[in-house]
């Protein structure tokens, strides 16, 4: 802990090698410093395959950015690229102003936390760690100083000496990580690091991630494809779809207002209830038939299952209710999950625990749910 | 279980097939006859000491092994960035490329020696060291082209990246983590460069002359006329130095390829 | 990697380079060779000679002979052998020194090996006591300057190929499909032949085309056991250059033998990588 703390002050402070760390609350009024990375209309084919289209991200210090999307997606490309690993067709990536689309992988400021770790298997766990410090001109002692210090960071101080197949999967996670913080950079990568590990140790590494990401203020770029870690980890989410961003927000705003249905469907399991148009600015729900105001083109109307709930007597004015038929129900402990059939639509109701657990399929029920609260999509 | 008998017996006398000529050989280099006899009459390592005794013996083996030491180097230096290139890009004409560096492999080596010959003459190359060099650096590129690009994997790919990613420059990159990966490949496709170099007739035979002799060229001109146990002297030292090297290369890299059932 | 065309050029520079110059260049010196005479026009009457003499065909003849029954041969004794190892032997350290005695044949020379065949096969040669010992001839069998000896030797030089690439197929397959056979209640001798031959076979087959490839271009050995008695296709390459001289003649053969060669080592190729995909 004292070691975590000597490095958290070198890293806070202007160095000896004379890379001060850039420490900047994250405030409004911060907006004409240029973002830490920003990444403009980045296109990448490789042969026919359309792998990135124009994409555009900007990643402000000290923030934790999750590329979340389907395999293929385009989001390792996008990694890739800013890594200096591939070169984009077309568009810029600058840190800070200065361009590096076309630096090669070693003279960028930023270091990877790899999906295989990387870990070269002929080095001690320290001289992996010092291989960074080493390569920047820093002597062997010192180097293995700050190896050490990095190794407490991540908990392994005790394992400097042993190679790295010696360690457990969840050893050599926090090896290649302590490696990947060592030189201080002003942008992390990591490539699904947690995809090798089983879902408790998962669990534990995403929160231990997030707790080291705040405690070196280092800005994070993390590419999963699962979205329950994006949403547990990011404090921004960039989902992408087809070698597109379908949209950056907060994980808040990703959940709770989708911007296209792909969004919907890949985070969390969304309702869609279809919209029929009902005159200018209004829409009809294809659900009891209830009217609410609408844009035009919007075509669904997206609710959680959350948002469902099951009706028994009076309910508020602002709440529409439909009569409906349990099809089926899926209990599976801390929630229940029922599949109600209203007409042509089949709704899925999310309860806490084992409550509606119960129900038989065919019964009938009451669904209630706020129009208000409905969130509308266009495609 | 008669099939398995039959299959132990046909094996086993498959085995003594293999084995027998060597024994052989070795046994009747250790006669004391002044002709070839096995089982060996007496046991004298004096054919040995004939053999060492005369110089053109002694040139051949210091022209053999010269030769094979120089081309072994000159195809590591060749082969190892060929496989970096082969295994790294993509790139037109990559299958073509790979196909010509390994062709020697299956290439008749009589008309490789041939062309060469005629191709030496009409540059005034011909029956020199240097003829005989490039040739052999032909020939014995392709095993260690075959035992480095196994080793070229993505995981490997990935360990180039990381080092990459943390600042080493490409020639530190090599130096400090792919050589040490792949040095295993280089060493044993070296050792078997270099004993094919060592053993080579067919392509020698074409440049060579009686001043400039390679061993197996002289055994070859020399069998071919006479048999005594001087000729069987040098191929017992051939045959212990190939069992040595296999052991080594066993010990190294693990020849028995045969024990491991790897599952598909 | 970040400019892949600028580090490819010089890692692949010199190695194309040098066999450029050293390789295709003396190829492409012969391949002109045999299609040009002395005064350098154009003629095919080099091939035309190869093609219309009846004793190149009987030496093709001689030549494919040796190398279809050295084939077989190699394939019928190592097969069993190639199973054996990889089936049979439960101690590893057995099998490891057999695949030893099975290597160390390949790293010595084609003079040694068939040097050792012409002590054995001799007149008064090992093999020859061990036949009268046992009463089956009753006097030497000649072995030497026929097909007989020339054939003892070439198995013995080419069959650890066989036996290597078969015990390699055969190492990788599953057995948990023979196991899966068994359960559906097929026995041993179909199970063999409808799930491990057919597995193994592209092992094999591409063994055996690289033996035979060997076999036809073969030199050394059939120079030595044939004691000058019988002549075979790489001998005629040999003469022309060695001592007649003729470079355009022995150029339109050593075409015919590459060509020959190419195509066979082709075919194992594609064979080969067929059983890779398959598997």
């Amino acid at each position: 802990m004292v070691a975590a703390r000597r490095l958290w002050r070198n890293l806070a402070s202007p160095t000896s090698d004379g890379h001060p760390l850039p420490r900047r609350p994250l405030s409004r009024e911060d907006t004409p410093v240029p973002p830490l990375l920003s990444i403009d209309a980045v296109s990448k084919n490789f042969a026919a395959h359309r792998a990135l289209a124009e994409v555009d991200l900007a990643v402000e210090p000290g923030e934790f950015i999750a590329l979340l999307g389907p395999s293929g997606c385009g989001k390792t490309t996008l990694l890739r690229c800013i890594a200096g690993f591939l070169t984009p067709d077309a568009g810029r990536i600058r840190i800070e102003d200065e361009d590096i689309t076309r630096a090669p992988p070693y003279r960028r400021p930023l270091n990877t936390v790899f999906q295989s770790y990387a870990l070269f298997p002929h080095m001690s766990v320290a001289d992996n760690v010092a291989y960074g410090p080493r390569r920047a001109g820093v002597g062997r002692r010192e180097a293995q100083a700050r190896a050490r210090e990095a190794l407490a960071l991540v908990g392994l101080e005790e394992m400097g000496t042993r190679l790295p197949r010696a360690l457990s999967g969840g050893q050599q996670q926090r090896v290649a990580l302590a490696r990947a913080i060592v030189n201080r950079p002003k942008l992390l990568l990591l490539d699904e690091p947690l995809s090798a590990l089983d879902l408790k140790l998962r669990r534990r590494m995403q929160i231990e991630l997030k707790h080291i990401q705040e405690k070196l203020g280092i800005a994070f770029i993390f590419v999963t494809h699962d979205q329950e870690e994006a949403m547990a980890m990011a404090d921004r989410i960039v989902v992408m779809n087809a070698g597109r961003i379908e949209q950056t927000g907060t994980p808040e705003a990703i959940y709770r207002a989708p911007a296209t249905r792909f969004v919907a469907e890949f985070v969390g399991e969304p309702n869609l209830i279809p919209l029929e148009p009902a005159g200018p600015g209004r829409a009809r729900l294809a659900l009891g038939g209830a009217e609410l105001p609408a844009a035009s083109g919007m075509r669904f109307a997206m609710a959680r299952p959350e948002d469902i709930v099951l009706v028994d007597g009076p309910v508020p004015d602002d709440v529409a209710t439909f009569p409906g038929i349990v099809e089926e129900v899926l209990a599976i402990g801390p929630l229940t999950t029922l599949f109600v059939r209203c007409g042509a639509v089949l709704l899925k109701v999310a309860r806490l625990g084992m409550s509606g657990a119960e129900l038989a399929p065919g019964s009938a029920v009451t669904l209630g749910l706020r129009p208000a609260a409905l969130h509308l999509i266009a495609e | 279980m008669i099939a398995r008998l039959l299959i132990r017996i046909i094996a086993l006398a498959a085995m003594a097939y293999l084995v027998l000529p060597l024994v052989v050989i070795i046994g009747a280099s250790l006669t004391e006859t002044s002709y070839l006899a096995f089982p060996p009459q007496g046991l004298t390592l004096k054919w040995f000491g004939v053999l060492f005794d005369d110089p053109s013996y002694v040139s051949a083996f210091i022209t053999s092994t010269l030769l094979a030491l120089a081309a072994t180097g000159v195809a590591v230096l060749l082969a190892v960035p060929a496989s970096l290139a082969l295994a790294r890009y993509v790139f037109a004409g990559r299958a073509a490329a790979a196909s010509l560096l390994m062709s020697p492999l299956v290439l008749p080596y009589v008309v490789l020696g041939a062309a060469l010959l005629q191709f030496g003459t009409d540059f005034g190359l011909a029956r020199s060291f240097e003829a005989l060099l490039v040739g052999h650096v032909v020939i014995v590129m392709p095993f260690v082209l075959r035992s480095v690009l196994p080793l070229l994997t993505p995981e490997q790919r990935a360990l180039e990246e990381a080092s990459m990613d943390l600042g080493g420059t490409p020639l530190a990159t090599f130096f400090l983590v792919v050589l040490p990966q792949i040095r295993g490949g280089i060493v044993s496709g070296a050792l078997l460069a270099f004993i094919s170099s060592w053993i080579n007739v067919e392509l020698s035979i074409f440049n060579t002359t009686s001043a400039l002799n390679t061993i197996p060229v002289k055994m070859f001109n020399y069998v071919q006329y006479t048999i005594d146990p001087t000729i069987a002297a040098v191929s017992a030292i051939t045959i212990v130095a190939a069992a040595l090297v296999i052991i080594l290369l066993d010990l190294l890299i693990g020849l028995d390829m045969l024990s491991e059932r790897q599952q598909p | 990697m970040t400019a892949p065309r600028m580090t490819l050029a010089p890692l692949l520079f010199a190695p194309l380079a040098f066999f450029a110059a050293f390789f295709l260049a003396p190829m492409a010196v012969v391949a002109l060779a045999s299609l040009t005479t002395d005064e350098g026009g154009l003629t095919f009457a080099h091939y035309a000679r190869i093609l219309l003499d009846q004793y190149h065909w009987d030496v093709l003849w001689v030549t494919f002979r040796i190398a279809l029954a050295t084939t077989a041969l190699c394939l019928l004794i190592g097969f069993p052998l190639a199973w054996y190892l990889v089936r049979i032997v439960r101690w590893r350290s057995w099998r490891r020194a057999c695949v030893i005695l099975i290597v160390v044949p390949l790293f010595t020379s084609n003079i040694v090996r068939s040097f050792g065949w012409m002590v054995l096969l001799g007149r008064t040669g090992l093999v020859n006591q061990g036949l009268m010992g046992m009463g089956l001839t009753e006097r030497p069998i000649r072995f030497l300057g026929t097909e007989t000896g020339i054939l003892i030797g070439m198995v013995y030089i080419l069959m650890p190929f066989v036996v290597l690439s078969v015990g390699n197929a055969l190492a990788k397959i599953d057995t948990a499909l023979e196991d899966a056979s068994a359960d559906l209640g097929v026995g041993p001798a179909r199970t063999f032949w409808f799930v491990t031959l057919p597995l193994c076979l592209p092992g094999a087959v591409s063994g055996a085309i690289m033996v035979f490839a060997l076999a036809v271009s073969a030199y050394v050995t059939p120079a030595l056991l044939s004691g000058g008695q019988i002549t075979v296709f790489s001998m005629l390459i040999f003469q022309q250059y060695s001592s007649v001289f003729d470079f355009h003649y022995g150029g339109a053969l050593s075409v015919t033998l590459l060509v020959l060669t190419l195509v066979l080592v082709t075919l194992a190729g594609r064979i080969g990588e067929r059983g890779r995909r398959a598997a």
